[in-house]
């Protein structure tokens, strides 16, 4: 196993992307980085992908991002740190979450590692968090002699992506050589680091190098990438088996088309929602919109923000991690008014003859199942909805209608259905349900949705009339109840 | 305010389209070639989601009852300012009672006619994109009048844009392999890739090409369709889906256009020919 931590919370704003992949996250908290915003949005990821949190003070320089040492008294100092990792904390709270661990930023990290009266005073400032979180420092530097002394719960810290000087410190970026790109370079670095506890210098020397956690900088162009190939190849934070469903396809150049097994039950259903409801919920802003159908899922993404092969993986591994605080969308029961009477079953008497059933066998049938909605598509409105009686199954009509009645109940091949609108068709009509399924006035136009039930329930040509000038009123209420 | 003292022969307001709604069965629709459409607006100064006017082959006629200014882009149907015939691509002042008609068509399908601010239309589920049962009309009819903001200050430069002609003669369509494509044979694949089409019927749904391809295999589960999706049908008709497309379908997706390609196609007309030429998606 390996551990990789990230800085989050500076802006970069890729983090759900991230943190499927990551172990552990340092949040900055208003020192370089970071506010109340930033920090409630990145504690919130982090619980749900089960991330630990660290808190990421620096010296409180916004403008230079951290990156430069500021003279401080004594006191301001300890003020400023203890006041960004309290910040942190009172977050971390109303999430219901826990602080594991502190890694100083930036200038702040590297004057630590290297002067013992900043050390000790970064020590005496996070002196009341001892027992409480673990303290992030490089090996073999000043701050971790005065740690180890004082019983801090050290973990050693290693840059995945960086090149060390003999002296262990990171090339300067100025350099060329500061930043490792190439996936495989970065492989063979941390491959040295954990198995041998060497690294290999940049004048080619073998340095004794201990690391607990490897960070990886989140804010390096390929960061998604570098997570990825490690996540596969280090096997990190719970890499499961792959499973058989769904497929994954590329629709387009910024789409993506998940597809399950092509058998219409209710199981398949529940595994494409499930997931559907998933992604939305994880919030990931890569995607743009989802589009769901049956057996599969097209999901539409920002392509300047992701490739196909990432957007890919990211998918597989939201696929695997089990939420637990995953609760299912209310599916809810519609009873849906159809009437059946001749002028509006025109073709009732076709389907007794071919079917060799009497009309009211084919009403008693086609209004005793619960259908679920699979989708919603074709028509807006319209439900493609699972379970007609085999009786009923019967071949659309030689010759489609041009104009078929909106409300018109229909049976095409093993489907039943309503038109919501006058529309062309080739289905055989057996009633006509006096209700609106589109409705552009509402915030939802379209009452139901995919995974709900619809039951027809028979009235007749009185009660559709009464019913119809409700609807039109805007009197009428359509029945339903919990399903589950 | 514009009177349709013509509507010609399909004319409709539209903007990019209509997003998020697909999961209820509502078509994305909006303008055809968003290349020309979003260039209308840009030379406007406008947000290039703005509603324009999309006019097919022969043009309406335009009353204005206030002074504007106006922008035509795209297909060339002579179009002319009381009777003087006026350039594409460029800003056209417009006067109170000034009059728009449009005459022959010299090359492409649909011009876009923006206005400044864009045409003030009630939005119907966030877009202004004309779509049967969503808003209340179709097309637009004769005798339609629709608003747009009065501008008197007509301070402009005369800049003409000469965009590139490319997307009237390029007959080359770009397009990325469908969910479906794998499962066409060998000698499918070559027949779809080498044949030079025509184009048969043709509208805002769906652009048909009447060569046929051998077709052996079954419709797939109703699974979501996208403009520039080319289904096969079961008589072996190549269907090129477009703006005003359902958000689903049952027939196998063999091919999808890239965007651009969306823009060349929606310029060709009846018995046009194209090709396909294969790209990879990133």
């Amino acid at each position: 196993m390996l551990h990789i931590n990230c800085d989050v919370g500076e802006g970069v704003d890729n983090e759900e992307i991230l943190m499927p992949y990551i172990n552990a996250c340092n949040i900055a908290c208003g020192g370089h980085a970071g506010d109340a915003k930033t920090m409630h949005k990145v504690v919130a990821l982090a619980k749900k992908f089960q991330v630990e949190i660290g808190a990421h003070p620096s010296y409180p320089d916004r403008e230079n991002f951290g990156r430069t040492s500021i003279d401080m008294t004594e006191v301001e100092f300890i003020k400023t740190i203890q006041k960004q990792i309290s910040d942190l904390e009172e977050i971390v709270a109303v999430h219901d979450a826990e602080i594991t661990h502190i890694k100083p930023h930036g200038a702040l990290y590297n004057d630590v590692a290297k002067s013992e009266e900043k050390a000790e005073l970064f020590l005496k400032a996070i002196a009341k968090y001892k027992h409480k979180y673990s303290l992030y420092i490089p090996y073999n530097s000043v701050i971790e002699k005065v740690a180890l002394q004082q019983n801090f719960n050290v973990y050693y810290e290693a840059f995945a992506d960086r090149n060390y000087n003999d002296v262990l410190t990171l090339v300067s970026r100025k350099k060329s050589n500061a930043v490792l790109t190439e996936i495989g370079e970065i492989i063979k670095h941390i491959s040295s680091i954990k198995n041998d506890e060497k690294v290999q210098t940049i004048s080619a020397r073998k340095i004794m190098l201990k690391s607990d956690t490897f960070c990886v900088h989140s804010d390096t162009k390929n960061a998604i990438e570098i997570v990825q190939q490690l996540h596969t190849h280090f096997n990190t934070k719970n890499n499961i088996q792959k499973t058989e469903f769904p497929h994954y396809k590329p629709y387009g150049n910024s789409g993506i088309l998940l597809t399950w097994e092509a058998k219409m039950t209710s199981e398949m259903l529940d595994s494409v929602l499930d997931f559907n409801e998933r992604i939305i919920k994880f919030y990931i802003k890569v995607i743009i919109e989802v589009i769901q159908s049956n057996n599969s899922l097209l999901i539409i993404y920002d392509k300047n923000k992701l490739n196909f092969k990432t957007f890919k993986h990211l998918l597989e591994r939201l696929y695997l991690l089990k939420s637990d605080n995953m609760k299912r969308q209310t599916r809810f029961c519609w009873e849906v008014p159809v009437c059946y009477a001749t002028e509006f079953g025109i073709d009732l008497a076709e389907i007794a003859q071919k079917n060799k059933l009497e009309i009211d066998e084919i009403i008693r049938l086609h209004t005793a199942p619960k259908y679920q909605i699979f989708s919603i598509g074709f028509l807006p409105g319209f439900l493609y909805l699972g379970g007609l009686d085999k009786r009923l199954h019967i071949d659309r009509k030689s010759a489609p209608r041009l104009a078929v009645k909106k409300g018109a109940v229909g049976i095409g091949g093993m489907q039943t259905g309503i038109y919501p609108k006058v529309s062309p068709g080739g289905w055989q009509i057996i009633g006509n349900s006096p209700i609106n399924f589109f409705d552009i006035s509402k915030q939802n136009p379209c009452f139901a949705k995919a995974g709900d039930f619809i039951k027809f329930v028979p009235i007749s040509l009185a009660e559709y009339h009464e019913i119809s000038a409700a609807v039109s009123s805007g009197n009428y209420e359509l029945k339903s109840h919990v399903e589950c | 305010m514009l009177e349709f003292l013509q509507s010609g022969l399909y004319t409709s307001i539209q903007d990019l389209g209509r997003f998020g709604y697909r999961n209820y069965g509502v078509p994305i629709a909006g303008v055809m070639d968003e290349y020309h459409a979003k260039l209308a607006n840009h030379i406007l100064g406008n947000d290039e989601n703005d509603a324009v006017l999309e006019i097919t082959l022969q043009g309406p006629y335009l009353y204005f009852y206030e002074p504007t200014q106006i922008v035509l882009c795209g297909a060339n149907l002579s179009p002319k300012l009381n009777k003087e015939a006026v350039k594409l691509n460029t800003i056209l002042h417009v006067r109170k009672g000034d009059q728009l008609e449009f005459g022959a068509r010299i090359y492409g399908v649909r011009t876009y006619l923006g206005v400044k601010k864009g045409f003030q239309i009630e939005k119907v589920l966030n877009s202004c994109s004309f779509y049967d049962g969503i808003t209340k009309k179709s097309r637009v009819e004769n005798g339609d009048f629709i608003k747009y903001e009065t501008v008197s200050h007509q301070i402009s430069s005369n800049a003409t844009i000469a965009p590139s002609k490319e997307i009237f003669q390029n007959h080359q369509l770009n397009v990325y392999k469908g969910p479906e494509f794998d499962l066409l044979s060998q000698k499918q694949q070559e027949q779809l890739l080498n044949t030079n089409f025509s184009i048969g019927l043709n509208n805002r749904m769906a652009y048909q090409l009447n060569e046929l391809l051998e077709n052996n295999f079954p419709s797939i589960i109703t699974s979501a369709v996208l403009p520039g999706t080319i289904q096969l049908t079961p008589s072996g008709k190549l269907l090129v889906l477009l703006k005003d497309c359902q958000t689903t379908g049952g027939y196998p997706r063999i091919l999808q256009l890239d965007e651009i390609s969306i823009t060349i196609l929606s310029q060709k007309h009846t018995k046009d020919r194209v090709q396909f030429n294969m790209i990879s998606t990133s």
